[in-house]
């Protein structure tokens, strides 16, 4: 698949900044060529497939976080392991570790946005708030980013 | 990167302009604004570089054998672009949103989706059907056509709002079609247990199911399950 040789290692370098795991980068990326397989689609761009990966990933990450929260406490048999990938540390990549310590809605705004280049109005529109309301997210977000930065990490 | 306290000196330039830009794939009026940023902000070029610098190898994608009455979805896709102009952007939007929400184009998934019934079934023996043992682990059961080819997720509601147990999944359809996973609920309110299925290659993303009235009706089927103490 020619969109696959010429894109897997930018929507790979994206999952893992989202995810911080290639293994779960490389899952991500893989099903989602697989799905374009059995549909046979082949016109897809770089910005089609970025935010797909953007979809898939964050996808995941809500899993891990409410499984955790329907489990009882004390029972952690089906709590995802902690993941123990090595992190750089530098200021972009503040972001990707963000998207895990926001909640569903603010994480989705952050990879739209820094990741996927998409404009206010149309973050609005697929995360269903206000365009002004995105505003504000966004402004909470930077604000953590500069509290963050020069924080040891 | 260059190091731990590099600043960007605005508004980062996003990974996706970086990625194309380092694929020579923003057309000119996209890529001369990212030139001069990249000229003038060091955390920038250094994501550039980054990006550049990455030698890692690509794993061959080899797809697996896909189900012999998988239909290509009808519907066109839609590709957002750089660069567009505003109005034109928010039609795109506005066409990107219709496409992930309706899951594509299938003719004939209301008619699939009348077939389509669920429950739920405890991996404890002593659990009785219909009710919600509180710790049991639990496993979704569907029955749905062997024609349908989807991806289906689980989602729960109840006082608290929406959960999403466990991960989205293709199953084979038959009579008795387990979703890979199980669940525990807790707290002792009554739940709807609801699948929701989606044949289009990207499925929709879960933000938009924050009760069960979010749900796609003709893609989803709900049950009530009752609380009743261990
Ligand atoms: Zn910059």
């Amino acid at each position: 698949m020619d969109a696959y040789t010429r894109y897997g290692r930018a929507l790979l370098r994206k999952a893992e900044r989202v995810l911080r795991n290639r293994d779960d980068a490389l899952d991500v990326v893989q099903s989602l060529f697989q799905d374009l397989y059995e549909t046979k689609r082949d016109d897809v761009d770089l910005p089609y497939l970025y935010r797909a990966v953007t979809n898939r990933c964050l996808s995941l990450l809500r899993d891990e976080r409410n499984r955790a929260r329907l489990l009882a406490e004390n029972d952690t048999s089906l709590v995802p392991q902690a993941r123990g990938s090595v992190e750089r540390i530098d200021d972009l990549d503040l972001l990707g570790k963000l998207v895990r310590a926001l909640d569903d809605e603010t994480s989705e705004i952050l990879v739209l946005h820094y990741f996927d280049d998409l404009p206010q109005e149309e973050i609005a529109s697929v995360v269903g708030l206000s365009r002004k309301t995105v505003g504000k997210r966004l402004e909470t977000i930077r604000e953590t980013v500069c509290s963050l930065q020069g924080a040891p990490s | 990167m260059t190091g731990p306290h590099v600043r960007c000196i605005g508004e980062p330039v996003s990974f996706l302009a970086l990625e194309a830009y380092a694929l020579d794939e923003l057309p000119p009026e996209a890529a001369e604004p990212v030139r001069a940023h990249l000229a003038a902000c060091d955390a920038c070029r250094a994501a550039l570089r980054e990006i550049e610098d990455d030698q890692r190898p690509l794993p061959a994608f080899v797809p697996r054998a896909a189900p012999s009455t998988a239909k290509a979805s009808s519907g066109r896709l839609r590709l957002l672009r750089f660069g567009a102009p505003a109005v034109a952007a928010m039609a795109l939007a506005a066409g990107v949103l219709l496409m992930m929400r309706s899951g594509g184009d299938h003719g004939d998934h209301r008619t699939k989706g009348r077939e389509v019934s669920l429950r739920v079934e405890g991996e404890d023996p002593s659990y009785e059907a219909g009710t919600l043992a509180v710790g049991v682990a639990l496993k979704v059961v569907v029955a749905c056509p062997p024609d349908l080819h989807a991806s289906w997720d689980v989602v729960v509601f109840d006082e608290d709002g929406a959960s999403f147990p466990l991960s989205p999944a293709r199953i084979t359809c038959e009579n008795q079609a387990a979703l890979p996973g199980a669940m525990r609920l807790r707290g002792a309110s009554d739940k709807r247990v609801c699948v929701v299925w989606d044949e289009s290659a990207v499925p929709s993303t879960r933000a938009g199911y924050r009760r069960e009235v979010d749900l796609p009706p003709e893609r989803s089927r709900c049950i009530t399950v009752r609380a009743v103490p261990r």
